[in-house]
Order: C-alpha cells, then sequence, then structure tokens
C-alpha cells in the first residue's frame, strides 16, 4: 500500500504566439471544449490519483475560473483535491518563479499529504497515459527517479526545444540534451516523472546548491548519469507537444482523423472536463459541414470545413470556414471566408472579407475584435 | 427555517403509450432533446425559480429515476440550504401501500412535508417539458389570496375536448372545472401544475384517504371537492412552450418542435433566458465527417455524423456511419445507424443497432419506434 500524488507541472508550458497572452496554455481551450489542463488531470484522476498540486507559474485566475470546484476528477470528493500551488512572492521574477521554488512555497504537502511517490506531468504534452504502469515499473526496478520518454520519428520539425534523451541499453537515461532538430529519429522526454518523496527532497537541495535558477528538469539533466539514477520509461502512443502558434493548429486538426484520434480517446479511459450544461449544436438548412469537430452550443448555418468549433460560436449562412479553429462566443458573419485562422474568445466577424494566412503561419483574431 | 414553498414532483408514473422507451424506464427518465431527460425540465425550472426543496416522488422503476435525481447535484439543488429526496412508497408502522393516485402519493408523504412545515406547496409532473418561473405563479397565488393556483395554458377550440378545461371569471377565479368536455366552454387546460396553502392541501388531502369511493386523484378529485366547497382556485395562464410528451407521436414532436424558431420554443436557447441542466456525459467531440451532410438538425457531443442527416435529433455516443441517410428523426444515445441505412420519420431507442442497408419506416405513415 503506497500513495501517490500528482504534480501537474505548468512551469515549462510554452507559448502558443498570441493565444496565450491572455491566458496560461494549461487554460486554452482545445478541440473546442477542453483546456489542456484536462488532459492531463484526467490521466490523473484515472490513473487513481486523488490527490494533486496544480504548480502554476503564472495566470492562476484563468486556471481557476476553469477549473471551479474541481470535482469532475475526484474519485471521492471529500478525499481527491486539485490544489492550486502558486508562488505569490517570486510570480514577477521569472528567474526564480521556477517548479522547485514553487513546491517549497507550498511544502505543505510533504507534511500534510505525506506521499510515497510523486508522479509528475506536464500539461503542454498531450497523452493518454496509465501512470499507474509507469508505477509498477519504477517499483520492480527499485528506481528512485523514473522518467517517462518518447520515441519519435519527426524530431526535426517537432519537440524542438523538449529534452532529447539518450537511453541505455539497461533502460536507464544516459544524458539530456535540448532537441535541436538535428534528427527525425529520437528519444524525447515526455517531461513526466515518477520521484520517490525523499528522493524529491533531495534533488530539491542539490538544485539550489549547485543554481538558485534550476528547475526540476535543470537539475535531473544536470545529475542524470553521473550522481544520479534515472530509470527510464517508454511510453509508446499518442503524444504531442504544444509549443506554437501553428503546432497548436496542426495538432488540433490532426485529430479530425479517426486513426489519430482513437489513440488518444479511448473508451476505458475518458477526458473529464468542466461542463456549461450547454444545449446540443444546432444546424440550419444551409449547413454545410465536413471533417469537423463541432462543440454544443454552436449555431451553424454556413459551410464548416476541417476546423473545430467551440461552445456558441455562430456561423451564418455565406459564411466559410477552413482549417481554422473558433474558438467560444464568436460569430462569424455572412460572407466571411476564413482559412487558417484561429479566432480568439468573442470576436464578431461580420463584415464580409477573406481572411487566410499567406505564409503558413496561422492568423490569429485576438479576443473581442470586431471586423 | 420553514420553507416558503416546496416543490413535489410527481414522478412515479410508467407511461405506458410510449410502449417500450418505457418498459425499462419510468417516464420521466426517457430521454429528450439530444442530451436531456424529461425530468430535467421540471428540475430545471425548481432550480431556476430558486426552490431549493424538492421531493420527487418515484413508483415505476424507481431505481433509475432515485440514482439520477441523488442529491440534486446535476441541477444545483444540492445547495447549502437545499433538500432533494427521492419518494418511492415504502413501509410504515401502519403498512405498506402503493401510491394509488396522485393525490395517495402526496398523502402518503404528509410526514415528509409536516418537517418542512412550508407555507405553499408547488405540485408538479416529471412528464412535461417547458420553461417556466413558478414564482409569477406563486405571486399570483398570493395576491388573490387563493386556496388553490393551477396554471393553465391556451389551447385551440379543436384541442381543447382532450384537455381538462378550466371555465375561470373575468379575475381568473375558477367557477368550473370539465374533464375532456365534448363542447368546451373556455380553452384553458389545466397543465396538472398546482400551488396550494400547505393547510389547505393537508386538511383535503386527508379528508379524501377517508373516503373509499374515491380514486386519490387532484383531477378527479381534489380539484371537484374545492370546488363544491367554494374554496377560491384561480387560473394562473402560462404563455410558453409547453407538451405533454405521452406519446410516441407527441415525443416526436416535441423533439422536432426543438428545430424551429417559429414555434417559440424558449425551451431550446443559446445564450439567453434561463438553463436546463442535465448530466454530463463525459463525451468525445462531437465529430462531422468528409462525406457527411448535417442539415435542420441538432445534434449533442459525442455523437459522430458520418452519413446525410435532416431534421433530425441526435443524441451522445450516436454513429450515423457513412452512406446512411437519417431524416425527420430522434435517434437516442448509442444507437448504431449502419452504412448506407435509411431511417425516416422514427424514435430510434438507445443502444439500437441498424444494420447496414436496413430501410426503416420509409415511406411509413406514422413515426416509427424502432428498439431492434
Amino acid at each position: 500500500m503506497y500513495k501517490v500524488m500528482g504534480l501537474c507541472n505548468l512551469h515549462h508550458s510554452p507559448e502558443l504566439g498570441e493565444l496565450t497572452a491572455s491566458r496560461p496554455l494549461a487554460s486554452t481551450s482545445f478541440l473546442g471544449r477542453y483546456a489542456f489542463i484536462d488532459f492531463t488531470l484526467s490521466n490523473f484522476s484515472n490513473s487513481e490519483i486523488d490527490e494533486v498540486g496544480i504548480l502554476v507559474k503564472n495566470g492562476p485566475r484563468s486556471i481557476l475560473k476553469h477549473l471551479g470546484s474541481a470535482n469532475v476528477w475526484n474519485a471521492n470528493t471529500k478525499l481527491g483535491y486539485e490544489a492550486i500551488m502558486y508562488n505569490e512572492k517570486m510570480a514577477n521574477n521569472p528567474r526564480y518563479n521556477h517548479d522547485i521554488n514553487n513546491i517549497r512555497a507550498n511544502d505543505w504537502m510533504f507534511f500534510t499529504s505525506m506521499p510515497d511517490y510523486f508522479v509528475i506531468a506536464p500539461a503542454h504534452i498531450v497523452m493518454s497515459i496509465d501512470y499507474r504502469e509507469v508505477l509498477k515499473a519504477h517499483i520492480a526496478k527499485n528506481a528512485e527517479i523514473t522518467m517517462v520518454y518518447t520515441h519519435i520519428k519527426n524530431g526535426k520539425t517537432n519537440f524542438i526545444g523538449s529534452d532529447f534523451v539518450k537511453v541505455s541499453p539497461q533502460g536507464e537515461i544516459v544524458y539530456i540534451r535540448e532537441n535541436k532538430g538535428t534528427q527525425d529519429e529520437a528519444d524525447i522526454s515526455l517531461e513526466t516523472y515518477i520521484i520517490n518523496r525523499p528522493k524529491l527532497a533531495e534533488l530539491m537541495s542539490k538544485a539550489s546548491a549547485t543554481s538558485s535558477f534550476f528547475s526540476l528538469n535543470d537539475i535531473i539533466a544536470f545529475c542524470c548519469g553521473k550522481t544520479e539514477t534515472v530509470n527510464a520509461y517508454e511510453y509508446v502512443g499518442y503524444a504531442r507537444c504544444f509549443d506554437s502558434l501553428p503546432h497548436y493548429v496542426e495538432y488540433s486538426l490532426e485529430l479530425l482523423d479517426y486513426t489519430v484520434r482513437k489513440q488518444l480517446f479511448k473508451p476505458e479511459w475518458p477526458i473529464y472536463t468542466v461542463t456549461h450544461d450547454t444545449p446540443p449544436s444546432k444546424y440550419g438548412p444551409s449547413a454545410e459541414v465536413t471533417d469537423s469537430f463541432i462543440a454544443n452550443g454552436a449555431n451553424v448555418n454556413g459551410k464548416v470545413e476541417r476546423s473545430i468549433l467551440s461552445r456558441y460560436v455562430t456561423v451564418a449562412e455565406g459564411a466559410s470556414i477552413k482549417n481554422s479553429i473558433i474558438l467560444t462566443d464568436t460569430v462569424i458573419g455572412s460572407g466571411v471566408h476564413l482559412d487558417s485562422v484561429v479566432v480568439d474568445k468573442y470576436a464578431h466577424i461580420i463584415h464580409a472579407r477573406e481572411i487566410n494566412s499567406t505564409d503558413g503561419y496561422p492568423v490569429y483574431i485576438k479576443q473581442g475584435d470586431v471586423i | 427555517m420553514a420553507k416558503e414553498m416546496v416543490a413535489m414532483l410527481l414522478a412515479g408514473g410508467k407511461g405506458t403509450r410510449l410502449e417500450d422507451l418505457t418498459k425499462k424506464n419510468a417516464k420521466p427518465a426517457v430521454s429528450f432533446g439530444g442530451k436531456y431527460r424529461i425530468i430535467d425540465f421540471p428540475l430545471s425550472n425548481c432550480a431556476n425559480s430558486r426552490i431549493d426543496t424538492v421531493g420527487v416522488l418515484t413508483q415505476y422503476e424507481s431505481v433509475f429515476l432515485n440514482t439520477y435525481v441523488g442529491n440534486g447535484e446535476k441541477w444545483g439543488l444540492n445547495g447549502v440550504r437545499s433538500l432533494t429526496a427521492s419518494l418511492p412508497p415504502r413501509q410504515t408502522e401502519a403498512g405498506a401501500a402503493w401510491y394509488r393516485g396522485t393525490a395517495d402519493a402526496i398523502y402518503q408523504n404528509l410526514d415528509f412535508l409536516d418537517s418542512l412545515d412550508p407555507e405553499y406547496v408547488l405540485i408538479l409532473s416529471g412528464d412535461h417539458v417547458y420553461k417556466m418561473d413558478y414564482r409569477e405563479m406563486l405571486e399570483a397565488h398570493k395576491c388573490a389570496k387563493a386556496n388553490l393556483t393551477i396554471a393553465v395554458l391556451k389551447v385551440s377550440l379543436a384541442e381543447a375536448s382532450r384537455f381538462g378545461i378550466m371555465n375561470v371569471k373575468d379575475d381568473m377565479s375558477i367557477y368550473e372545472f370539465e374533464e375532456k368536455p365534448k363542447k368546451p366552454k373556455s380553452t384553458l387546460a389545466s397543465m396538472g401544475i398546482y400551488i396550494f396553502n400547505y393547510r389547505d392541501l393537508k386538511h383535503y388531502l386527508v379528508a379524501d384517504a377517508k373516503d373509499e369511493t374515491s380514486e386519490h386523484d387532484f383531477g378527479k378529485n381534489i380539484i371537484p371537492t374545492m370546488l363544491n366547497d367554494q374554496k377560491k382556485l384561480l387560473a394562473f395562464q402560462f404563455k410558453g412552450y409547453w407538451k405533454d410528451v405521452g406519446t410516441i407521436e407527441s415525443l416526436w414532436q416535441a423533439n422536432m418542435d426543438m428545430l424551429e424558431k417559429a414555434n417559440d420554443v424558449e425551451i431550446y436557447n443559446m445564450r439567453t433566458g434561463a438553463k436546463t441542466f442535465s448530466e454530463d456525459t463525459h463525451s468525445v467531440p462531437q465529430y462531422v465527417g468528409k462525406t457527411a451532410c448535417v442539415t435542420d438538425s441538432i445534434v449533442n457531443q459525442g455523437a459522430i455524423v458520418l452519413g446525410k442527416i435532416n431534421r433530425c435529433v441526435i443524441f451522445n455516443e450516436v454513429l450515423i456511419d457513412e452512406g446512411a441517410v437519417v431524416t425527420h428523426s430522434v435517434i437516442m444515445p448509442g444507437a448504431i445507424i449502419g452504412k448506407n441505412a435509411v431511417v425516416d420519420h422514427a424514435i430510434v431507442a438507445g443502444g439500437t443497432v441498424i444494420e447496414d442497408g436496413r430501410q426503416v419506416n420509409v415511406q411509413g405513415d406514422k413515426i416509427a419506434l424502432v428498439t431492434k
């Protein structure tokens, strides 16, 4: 019988262009009705990890707004919780506002929760993973640190800036370096770790003794293969790193394909999100929707192709949308033609015009814009 | 703290005219509108009317309903001063008896009502689809100092013979009540929604329980008795959409009404007004396929539409496979319409699998209920 605590680490969340200017990646809309953090929290929930700390770097208001009472992930609403961990003192000091200082500022969990193992996972790498399997392997190997990695075949264009790892034949991490896109076949860290509680405390001390700027990833990369043994666990399955606006659009639309979608959405692994009791989506007589995700509350009477509509999006007759992602409560008026556009919340695009990307980079329309 | 008004929701009936849909399901639990169950409407109305105490009287196939109602969380009825109680029939020292009628059901729960000591009791039915703020009705009841207020709906003269009709004076006080009159004197139909002064309700229920010739029904016994006793009965006219979805035909029609804007169907509105609360199904995103065609329809999350649908209500976890053509139909949760199947003017029950190529009710002359 052992106790596990989950830590959703948001300190390394990348920016998704202007989309994350007004909210952190964790609470950014995904596939029309989720927020990125829902996947990490659902992985924890389905893995029977009920006590979760969310390490927030910035934007706590937005994350709190999304989570609400956060009951939806808990197996037992009295025993489970998703606690926001935020370092108010260092919030405006980026160099110092890392996960280790955040844990320090919120170290109550070491004393009240006393878990045997911490499972640490990010929100910006989306996957469907059962941490119980990783724990079993971690315990079987008597490991103190396990890193979950995956093998990718497109390292030249994906997971750039993420951690490139070398795995020994004995299943240990030899070194961790930055992926600079030099090769397609690559083993990449999923920034997902299992760390025993005493070892985590030790790593944190080591970190501050080495550099006050060191985050958890930094100290592990610094020590692994030298003074620390990092056990490697290979994850096989859907894993995408949402690290830019173009990738946000590319990977979101990629999930429209059933062969990709079924690797992330598995019947026995539900993804929970907060409900807003939104009515089912409504299609008018002129609706022409193909190859798209349509969220509840959407009111569609125009043409939508290979796109994602979020809740309460209105698409008027005579409008056409292609390769685009439209966020909540927007209006796309008649005669408007969008191609490769991300439209943020509350925007009203109502005067007939064409908006499309000319350089392969998606066009971003700001929240509340009237065009 | 005594409550001003508590609601008692009659949800015990089977709804035999819904045939196989109520074989293993009480009528209030029947699916509606792409994502709801019928009972979501009266319960959401209670929540939006800021009524925080609701008793739900169950009887037929009560297990599902009792668990669905639970602690009222789905409708927010689990607030700090709230109480949501499932009330199936029970054994007492006096013995055990099923609910013999609508009035008897309330009578058998007078102890529950006594413990709440309310000023007013709102009697609702779990069979109706509508949106209403009961506070307006309560205001009218208080203003008129009535003993009983009955919500009424103006129907057409042609339809009036199907309903319990209230004949009223200019001040809306009821002087006569006629059940399914052949020659209706008015077009105000009873909606089966009552507000009683609790004192009066208790008095008449106790008296009625002693009467062995009574059918223990509000419409047949309590209301006529109160009229005879010259009690003050008020008709409160409701203006809006209301449907008793008791038959396959009316259930289908009410679903189709949701597609209509012209019908003044505010039960389905996007952003304004009161919300209808329900259970979240934690579904995957709704996906519309490459060769799909969706027009004039309502589709819930979790549905996958790869074929062609027109004028349909599609529930969660439904699969409309490639080449299938579904028109004027209600496809309930988890049903599968196979490749190239054709379905028209039908209600396809939850979980039903329509095999590839099958034709359902094509050129049929009435609404088909398909359960296999």
